[in-house]
């Protein structure tokens, strides 16, 4: 609770003082310490300032200075009590009346929860840091944007709980971006006790950028010197802790991915928390005369205003004031009295921009770099044999102009070669596990409906989808391999001049990637694209890069169909999802999205040798959302499926068929041909069962819409079904294609093979699965990925649109594939 | 016939798991449930940490 919501003749006592500087020093000074007692005496008749008592005296505090201060009240007593006393079911009397000592405990105990923000520029190991500290499993990447919100975690250390928060990269505290905007109100309004500012020691003065902003706004901090490895590897020498007294701010050399420092770090913290540490302290940048007397002149009017907030930095506001911050101008327009303030602002500025001859904005920027470059002078000292690093060897080759396709390609060659080969082996054992298990209930239970559903419909169902698990985590390894070492962003690069053809920028090819392994985070990460047209068109094209949930389909009918070029159909397919998502990204920059972008950097991060730990997580987190889909939806949709597939269970046919064996038994025909009759009529008793069922009449009724395109009603079911989720296309085709499988074959490859229509044709030719495939690969993406668009855009319309436009065209390629397909085999075969 | 009694009561405990899910992604705010109680990617943990 924060001390201005306590009432008139409320008693608390404090937990701690949040804000910064100047205004928190003499908070403290006034008594308002750790564990003291506070009483409320009255408020102003406007409600501020509040009148209270504390150690003795009496002093009065605007309400928006209170609520800076946390406090436990005895209704925090109370709440406390009555967690305890629901447990033990006894009955807490409303009145419980603390006392002071109680209070006191309290308050002690709630004043070693730390506030921690984690803060730095993009890929500088923002997150494997909080993963390593908080023992979270967050998405790490290396490449720009993989935090796209904040994320928060708790843990403890030496009696301290700290909760920590992972915010997005940012290079600077600009308002440019809505990261940087992000950042700097959860800095402003969440008021954290101390911020972690992780800088990567592979590029200090980039990174120092940032710093020296935190610096302006006066927090207190503690910098991670993350990757301090790599500064060491590569022979630099950093006198850190000169650099630390310096700047005021202790830095802490750490290696996230290990481990290192890590602990070192947040006892340094607690040292920061507790006012202990013998580096912390305040400074200004000297951002040289001019400057300095601009900012001078306009902290003296803000220092005037008294409804500025005493716990923001009058010197942080002067300065973004004159660098003409939108934000802050917008912020300081609310105040009465703005309009002096801008004057003076805008006096000054025209004198800066006289003397320095540029704009203040670079003015400041220009010191900023001025200030690092002088403190990395004395304190950095880089290996001056210039070596080529491993990064600039490897990238000779990978971004080359003309091997870097080529290697791409190859790369996604071994991915889908490994996903398909690698993945075969641990796929037959489950194959057979997932046999073993139907022989058993098959062999041990009595004949009837609820034997039935088990081995056709759950087992069946269930089991024809989870075989392909290890093919999605071979895939999900590779995926993993390339975010982490650093292989995306220069995917993203040699793909920029082909994004650039498509309307969009490189950067946008990293959601795309990433949309191989699952739509929804794809779509989400789009986020970090700056340009609204950019990002709308990454959103919608991304449904067409084929997610791993649309593996299981492929591995199905490749196995079954292709066996001899796996690797190239499957490579075929996803390359075949790119290029139409080139090609509806310029359909959508051209008729959709025509205005013009805002240019931006890409950047190439160095090279990382991944983790075996950080991809068996990125592994781990995907076996663990397939298992639950398995027992979610897939289980769910195979029971329904099998429903609606097992009744009605009697049809007039099927009495006539009944009748027609009974005849043949007892005819006197030699013994192989009555048994081959029974057989043959058995099966078509099936085929006449499954196209009587419920979901035979759904099939029949959407199938003349999907005819032209080679499929029958089953698939066409499939297809309805496999809208809830990829996987379910594959359940839906294991529950209906049991029909004619002999009791030898159990495999689904072999069953789709062997299926034959009433006319006693084969269902399923190579011809039809490329179309079955194609239309799986564009045709509406699951529920998931539509409520993504439909939150990342704002509005229901793209939503929609999504759902059109990918079944139209699922249509119209399967069409033109099918019957360009079958003119040419009518002509040649 | 116990095994019509059994299908019946999975029968019946599916169409109730779907019409509670149905129930969730109409009820549910929109912003803590963008997924319509999906769990088929990472987001679903996200969701959680927020609620």
């Amino acid at each position: 609770m924060r001390l201005s919501e306590l009432r008139t003749g409320d008693k608390g006592v404090i937990v701690k003082v949040m804000g910064r500087g100047a205004f928190r020093k003499r908070i403290i000074e006034m008594g308002f310490i750790r564990g003291k007692e506070v009483i409320v005496i009255q408020n102003a008749p406007l409600k501020d300032p509040i009148h209270y008592r504390v150690m003795g005296y009496d002093v009065s505090l605007r309400r928006s200075d209170a609520a800076l201060i946390e406090v436990v009240s005895a209704a925090d007593f109370e709440k406390e009590q009555m967690i305890p006393a629901q447990d033990t079911q006894k009955s807490a009397g409303p009145s419980i009346l603390p006392s002071d000592n109680e209070l006191q405990t309290i308050a002690l105990q709630k004043g070693k929860t730390i506030n921690v923000a984690l803060v730095g520029n993009p890929n500088c190991g923002k997150t494997s840091l909080f993963n390593f500290a908080s023992g979270a499993h967050e998405h790490v990447g290396n490449y720009s944007g993989v935090t796209v919100d904040a994320k928060e975690g708790i843990f403890q250390q030496n009696g301290y709980t700290f909760r920590i928060v992972d915010l997005p990269g940012t290079y600077s505290l600009s308002a440019y971006t809505p990261e940087e905007l992000y950042v700097r109100k959860h800095l402003n309004e969440e008021q954290p006790d101390v911020v972690i500012n992780v800088i990567d020691a592979s590029n200090l003065e980039r990174n120092l950028y940032l710093t020296t902003q935190l610096i302006d706004m006066d927090v207190r901090m503690v910098i991670a010197l993350n990757m301090y490895d790599e500064l060491e590897r590569h022979g630099n020498k950093f006198d850190h802790e000169s650099l630390a007294r310096m700047i005021g701010a202790p830095i802490i050399p750490t290696v996230s991915k290990t481990g290192f420092g890590i602990e070192e770090l947040f006892n340094r913290v607690i040292k920061v928390y507790e006012e202990e540490d013998p580096v912390i302290r305040h400074i200004h940048i000297n951002y040289g005369e001019s400057l300095e007397k601009g900012i001078s002149n306009v902290r003296k009017i803000l220092k005037n205003n008294v409804d500025i907030p005493r716990s923001l930095s009058k010197r942080y506001l002067s300065i973004k004031l004159l660098e003409g911050d939108r934000d802050i101008d917008s912020f300081i327009k609310t105040l009465p009295g703005a309009e002096t303030i801008f004057q003076e602002r805008d006096r000054n500025t025209a004198q800066i921009e006289e003397l320095l001859q540029e704009d203040c904005e670079t003015a400041f920027t220009n010191a900023r770099y001025g200030f690092i470059s002088g403190a990395l002078r004395e304190t950095y000292e880089q290996n001056t044999i210039k070596e080529a690093t491993s990064t600039q060897i490897i990238d000779l080759f990978v971004t080359h102009k003309v091997l870097g396709f080529p290697i791409f390609i190859l790369f996604m060659w071994i991915m889908f070669e490994a996903t398909f080969y690698l993945g075969g082996y641990p796929m037959e054992w489950i194959e057979s596990l997932v046999e073993v298990i139907g022989n058993f209930v098959r062999g041990h239970m009595a004949e009837g409906p609820l034997k039935d559903l088990l081995v056709d419909g759950i087992i069946g169902g269930v089991g024809g989808v989870i075989v392909f698990l290890p093919n999605i985590l071979i895939l999900y390894m590779f995926i993993s391999f390339m975010e982490d070492s650093g292989y995306m962003a220069r995917a993203a690069f040699i793909m920029d001049k082909i994004m650039h053809k498509m309307g969009l920028h490189g950067k946008s090819f990293i959601p795309l990637v990433m949309g191989f392994g699952c739509n929804v985070p794809a779509i989400m990460a789009s986020r970090t694209i700056e340009s609204r047209n950019s990002r709308m068109i990454t959103m919608l094209v991304n449904p067409l890069m084929s997610c791993s949930a649309r593996l299981p389909v492929y591995v199905l009918l490749i196995g079954a169909f292709f066996p001899e070029n796996a690797s190239f159909i499957l490579l075929a397919l996803y390359v075949s999802g790119i290029l139409l998502a080139v090609i509806m990204a310029r359909l959508f920059k051209r008729f959709l999205f025509n205005e013009e972008d805002v240019p931006f950097v890409m950047e190439l991060p160095p090279y990382r040798m991944p983790t075996g730990k950080s991809i068996m997580i990125h592994m781990w987190e995907k076996a663990k959302q397939y298992l639950h889909k398995m027992g979610g939806i897939i289980l769910v949709a195979s029971i329904i499926i099998w429903f609606l597939g097992y009744f009605p269970r009697h049809s007039e046919n099927g009495d006539q068929f009944d009748r027609q064996i009974a005849e043949i038994e007892n005819m006197e025909l030699d013994s192989q041909e009555k048994a081959d009759t029974i057989e043959e009529l058995e099966r078509l008793k099936a085929v006449d069962h499954q196209q009587n069922s419920y979901i035979g009449r759904i099939g029949q009724t959407i199938q003349p819409v999907l005819a032209p395109l080679g499929f029958d009603w089953k698939m066409s079911v499939s297809l309805l079904t496999g809208m809830a989720a990829k996987e379910v296309v594959v359940s839906t085709l294991s529950v209906l294609y049991t029909g004619n499988a002999d009791d030898d074959s159990q495999a689904l490859s072999e069953r789709l093979k062997q299926d034959r229509n009433t006319e006693g044709d084969l269902v399923f030719t190579p011809l039809i699965a490329i179309s079955l495939m194609l239309f799986v690969l564009i045709y509406f993406p699951c529920i998931a990925t539509i409520s993504a668009i439909v939150n990342e855009s704002g509005s229901w319309k793209w939503g929609i649109f999504v759902i059109v436009y990918t079944c139209v065209l699922a249509w119209i390629v399967s069409f033109i594939v099918y019957q360009t397909g079958n003119f040419f085999i009518g002509l040649f075969g | 016939m116990w095994q019509y009694i059994a299908i019946c009561i999975i029968g019946i405990a599916v169409i109730g798991y779907i019409a509670y899910k149905i129930y969730r992604m109409f009820t549910a705010p929109k912003s803590k449930h963008p997924c319509c109680g999906c769990s088929g990617c990472a987001s679903k943990k996200e969701l959680k940490m927020k609620e």
